[in-house]
């Protein structure tokens, strides 16, 4: 051991005094400070741990790559010099040689490591975190970076050992690509040739999409089983040290030596062996859930579907997109729904629901569908009509014994339980789920019976990925409202929870709505801006009050001036990635903002987009929605640029204030479009508004006329300005 | 008594054979390696090192032998590479504590005065604080011979020593040989070989891996009896001499040249038979002229 120190002392001695060894310690300042530099750019429009975790990994690569580099220079060194071959000629043990060495460059990884721990701490104490929440992020990167450098640096050596020459360079390089490679864009989307499970085999833990961070979830899901991923790296970083030195010049080593090693390497391999397996198997069921799902709803879009021509393909898969299609009429309703529910930690739920359901049609009928997510077991089911019940997958049979008659209601009541964990991305997140920390039950999740025959998910067969298919959740807008009562209690919850509807008291919320119910909880925070409710991260709270208010400006516009009310009355902030896949939820009474792209510049545009695709959901016939055509039926192609151009204004008005013709500026679509845009600039002149009015003058010919011919910008302008002058 | 046995070594660089059946007996005190460039010395060096392995033959060191008891001759040994290179960022007194502390030297006040000891024999004393990359090429050879002889080893092994070293470093490290020699068995190899011819009682001589002589040194000069010539020729035959014979020296005097050359049979031209040197005898066993 005091040999060991020796050695480890002289090596350090080596480090410091080599001006090379500062560079990495140089680039990581630098690269901070470009990030601090970065980030005061942007403005604080979002949270500390966001900015920290989306600069993080490249931070982590680059810094792998470095060490990596180093860890084979320090073998390479004494190798070329001849020194090692000089001190292979003393009494000292290769143990003790390799050893010196190899715990300098983990020092050296190490120092990186505490430098980024620390610039982290230090970061995030300038926002209102407690010190709790600071030591378990710090916890995190600690393990994530210091567990990577300390593999790195093993396989460094193991190169340098291996391949006594410059090469031993380029194998980090190549390492490091081809562990994270896969993982790298991961979309959660896997491809044919690609295997999630093998994005496990990264020197961090690598399982998630983006970032590990989730806005007011934290890091809380990917936590313990990245504490568990890097336990299995530091565990593999020593049995490969443990083979390099049982391989290193295998004649000077003594007996002992090599009864010793061979000890090492049984037990580092067995626990290598345990902990991988409980790391896989973490993620593999994970993985397996996301798999079952995909086939139980496989069927669902590609019942009808033949195995047919291009144009069938097509349609299926624009069948896929179009989540419009996923609202299905249906005659009843549920009129009042009392939910009593409980939530436990580890995804757990045990609910009681009183339902009185209304025959809205126009006949009589004997059964009476309802959709509850087959992950839930019903154990009792009852009413004081007579009627039995039936589940089947997602769906419950209600059949009476006497029909209910239009405008009949009858009352009954469910009983239901169990596990609703439920997983997207190919079981790198999760979409559903209760835990200590964190709590999200979407309306899609189908945690709570819904009326008629629903489906909760879109599947379409996709042979390029590798698990076959893409699965998204789906609209689910009930034909008519429901009153909400719902009595929340949660055992083993730590975190505040909100719904989508008001709370009245304490775990009690009440609210008539279409779309449903969806409960959050997590680290957040509730406030009113301009009427409305927003749900947002605490640190997010300050500039969601002015992004919300630019939100409600333009709302307010489109009120105004299109007489479409498409304000919610709940806002939340979630973060990215978050969902199945596609649908996000934009409705009247919650409407999801994702996290990542609510900061930062071009907000005004972003919000243009967000509700150009909030109008196209709503219903509303839009050029955009129309079929491109160019037949000459149909109406023409710049015409509808230039009508989307002006409603796109017309939204981004209500919050700037910007002329047309300024917010039109380097649109290059050629000539024809230039002589028609003339005309528009030309009524620009009478004013704004008179534009404003011609623009609600369009959507109305719009609606009328659809994508015919008869919608003709020029047409329209001449009997718009023929009424102005009446 | 032999410290240093080698009976019938044999080592080939993959196919390449740099050693040809070896049979070499060392006693305590200083031997002498000669051979040309290639001829096997640093190979063999190498080998009784530890550092190489070799095909055949068995090689013992103060009876132990080399290949089962390795880290016993390590425990033993002092080497001088022939090239020497050292960690540049240390200083010379903090290298050869970093060495003597791979020889196992633990107790640090003993290794301090070990190195000081060493600093002082090689006359380093006064660039014990100046890093390494800073030192002359001489300079460096002295600290590789002092790594050598941390430690007190038993067993010296130098491989061209001196390379480098300017006469009065020569001298001083012919003096501490000397001494150390009356108690160790020093294997030293050189291309200089007035370092050998004063101070090893014994030499080896080896060309293209095989051993054409071990013995004492006095004996390699007396071997080339009756084969070195002093010939005596004008100028103008200067180039007829270097083709007829292996030429050892030569000397102008006014108008003549004088020649030593090596032959077997007495020369053509008007040649006395003088009495070998040293050199004399190599040049004669190098180039066949005796077997
Ligand atoms: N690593 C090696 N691989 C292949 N051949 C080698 C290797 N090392 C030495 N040789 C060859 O072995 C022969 C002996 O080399 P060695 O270095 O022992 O000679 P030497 O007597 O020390 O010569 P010098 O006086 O030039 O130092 C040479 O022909 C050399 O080319
Ligand atoms: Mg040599």
């Amino acid at each position: 051991m005091k040999q060991l120190k020796n050695n480890f002392q002289y090596e350090w001695l080596l480090l410091i005094r080599n001006k090379f060894l500062a560079i990495p310690i140089v680039i990581n300042i630098i690269a901070w400070v470009y990030v601090l530099y970065e980030k005061s750019l942007l403005g604080s429009g979002t949270t500390v741990e966001n900015q920290f975790y989306t600069y993080f990994i490249w931070i982590l690569l680059l810094n792998l790559f470095l060490i990596g580099i180093i860890a084979v220079y320090i073998v390479n060194r004494d190798r070329d010099s001849k020194f090692e071959q000089l001190a292979m000629t003393y009494q000292v043990k290769n143990w003790q040689w390799l050893t010196g060495k190899w715990l300098i460059a983990q020092v050296y990884g190490q120092i990186l490591t505490v430098l980024t721990v620390m610039i982290q701490i230090i970061w995030f104490f300038t926002a209102p975190m407690t010190a709790a929440e600071v030591l378990k992020q710090s916890i995190y990167t600690f393990a994530q970076m210091g567990g990577a450098f300390l593999i790195i640096v093993s396989f460094g050596f193991l190169c340098a050992v291996l391949i006594p020459n410059i090469f031993s360079y380029l194998a980090i390089p190549a390492l490091i690509i081809v562990s994270v490679f896969l993982p790298f864009d991961y979309t959660g989307m896997a491809l044919e040739f690609d295997n999630p499970r093998l994005h496990l085999l990264t020197p961090f833990d690598f399982m998630f999409v983006g970032k590990p961070y989730e806005g007011i979830w934290g890091i809380e899901r990917v936590f313990q089983s990245t504490l568990i991923h890097q336990m299995a790296v530091i565990v593999i970083a020593i049995l490969v040290f443990a083979f390099i030195l049982f391989i290193f010049k295998r004649n000077r080593r003594s007996k002992g030596e090599k009864q010793l090693l061979l000890a090492l390497l049984s037990i580092t391999t067995a626990m290598a062996i345990v902990i991988s397996f409980i790391r896989f198997t973490d993620y593999n069921q994970g993985f397996k859930q996301y798999v079952e799902t995909g086939n139980f709803y496989i069927d669902t879009l590609l019942s009808d579907y033949k195995r047919g021509t291009e144009e069938e393909y097509y349609e299926d898969i624009n069948k896929y997109y179009d989540e419009m299609q996923d609202d299905e009429h249906y005659d009843f309703s549920i009129e009042i729904s009392d939910l009593d529910i409980l939530l436990k930690e580890d995804h757990q739920l045990e609910a009681t629901n009183q339902l009185t359901i209304k025959n809205n049609g126009e006949e009589a009928a004997d059964e009476v569908l309802l959709t509850l997510n087959h992950q839930l077991n019903i154990t009792a089911c009852h009413s004081e009509r007579e009627l039995s019940c039936s589940a089947d997958g997602d769906f419950i049979t209600l059949t009476l014994a006497q029909p209910i008659q239009p405008n009949e209601e009858f009352e009954m009541k469910l009983t239901y339980g169990g596990e609703i964990l439920q997983y997207f991305d190919e079981g790198s997140g999760e979409s559903a789920f209760i835990d200590k920390r964190r709590v999200f039950l979407p309306k899609s999740a189908g945690w709570y019976p819904l009326i008629g025959k629903r489906t909760l998910f879109q599947v379409l067969e996709d042979e390029q990925l590798y698990v076959k298919f893409q699965i998204r959740n789906t609209r689910l807008v009930e034909d008519f409202p429901t009153q909400y009562n719902v009595s929340l209690q949660s055992e083993g919850v730590e975190v505040p929870l909100l719904m989508s509807i008001p709370k009245t008291e304490n775990g009690k919320f009440t609210g008539t709505t279409k779309h449903g119910l969806e409960l959050i909880g997590g680290n957040m925070v509730e406030q009113e801006v301009a009427g409305i409710r927003v749900i947002s991260h605490p640190q997010l709270q300050e500039s969601m009050s002015s992004i919300v208010n630019k939100y409600h400006q333009a709302w307010a516009g489109l009120k105004e001036w299109f007489d479409l009310d498409l304000m919610p009355k709940t806002i939340a902030v979630l973060p990215n990635n978050q969902y199945y896949n596609q649908v996000q939820n934009m409705t009247e009474d919650f409407y999801l903002l994702n996290e990542d792209t609510v900061y930062g510049e071009g907000i005004e545009e972003y919000i243009v987009n967000d509700l150009y695709l909030q109008v196209l959901r709503s219903g509303i016939p839009h050029p955009e929605t129309f079929s491109d055509g160019g037949s000459s039926e149909e109406a023409d192609f710049y015409d509808r640029i230039i009508f989307d151009e002006l409603f796109n204004w017309s939204i981004y008005y209500q919050m700037e204030k910007e002329s047309f013709t300024k917010y039109n500026t380097d649109q290059d679509w050629g000539t024809k479009y230039d002589q028609k845009i003339e005309r528009i600039k030309e009524m620009e002149k009478q004013g704004d508004e008179y534009l404003l009015a011609f623009t609600r003058y369009l959507y109305d010919a719009s609606n009328k006329l659809g994508n015919s011919k008869e919608f003709n910008i020029e047409r329209l302008a001449d009997a718009f300005e023929k009424e102005m002058k009446e | 008594m032999y410290t240093v046995k080698i009976e019938n070594v044999s080592k080939s660089y993959r196919k390449f054979q740099a050693l040809h059946h070896i049979d070499l007996q060392i006693e305590k005190g200083l031997y002498g390696l000669l051979g040309p460039n290639g001829a096997g010395k640093s190979t063999l060096m190498n080998i009784i090192s530890t550092i190489l392995t070799w095909d055949e033959g068995r090689i013992s060191v103060y009876g132990y032998d080399l290949k089962k008891d390795s880290h016993k001759v390590r425990e033993l040994l002092g080497y001088l590479p022939q090239h020497f290179q050292a960690p540049g960022q240390f200083t010379g007194e903090e290298f050869l504590h970093y060495v003597a502390s791979m020889k196992g030297m633990n107790n640090r006040q003993k290794r301090t005065i070990e190195v000081q000891r060493l600093l002082e024999q090689v006359n380093l004393t006064e660039h014990t604080h100046k890093k390494i990359k800073g030192y002359s090429g001489g300079m460096k050879r002295r600290l590789g011979i002092a790594q050598a002889l941390i430690g007190q080893p038993k067993l010296i092994i130098l491989d061209e020593p001196t390379a480098g070293l300017d006469p009065s470093e020569r001298i001083r490290f012919r003096n501490v040989m000397e001494r150390l020699g009356k108690e160790y068995t020093i294997i030293l190899s050189t291309h200089i070989l007035s370092d050998i011819e004063t101070s090893c009682e014994h030499v080896g001589v080896i060309n293209k891996g095989e051993l054409l002589y071990q013995g004492e040194t006095e004996k390699l000069a007396s071997l080339a009896e009756g084969t070195v010539w002093e010939i005596s020729v004008p100028i103008s035959h200067y180039d007829e001499v270097e083709q007829a014979y292996t030429v050892l020296s030569s000397r102008r005097e006014q108008e003549q040249m004088v020649f030593h050359v090596l032959s077997k049979a007495e020369p053509k031209h008007r040649a006395t038979c003088v009495k070998p040197t040293l050199e004399d005898g190599y040049m004669a066993l190098i180039n066949g002229v005796i077997t």
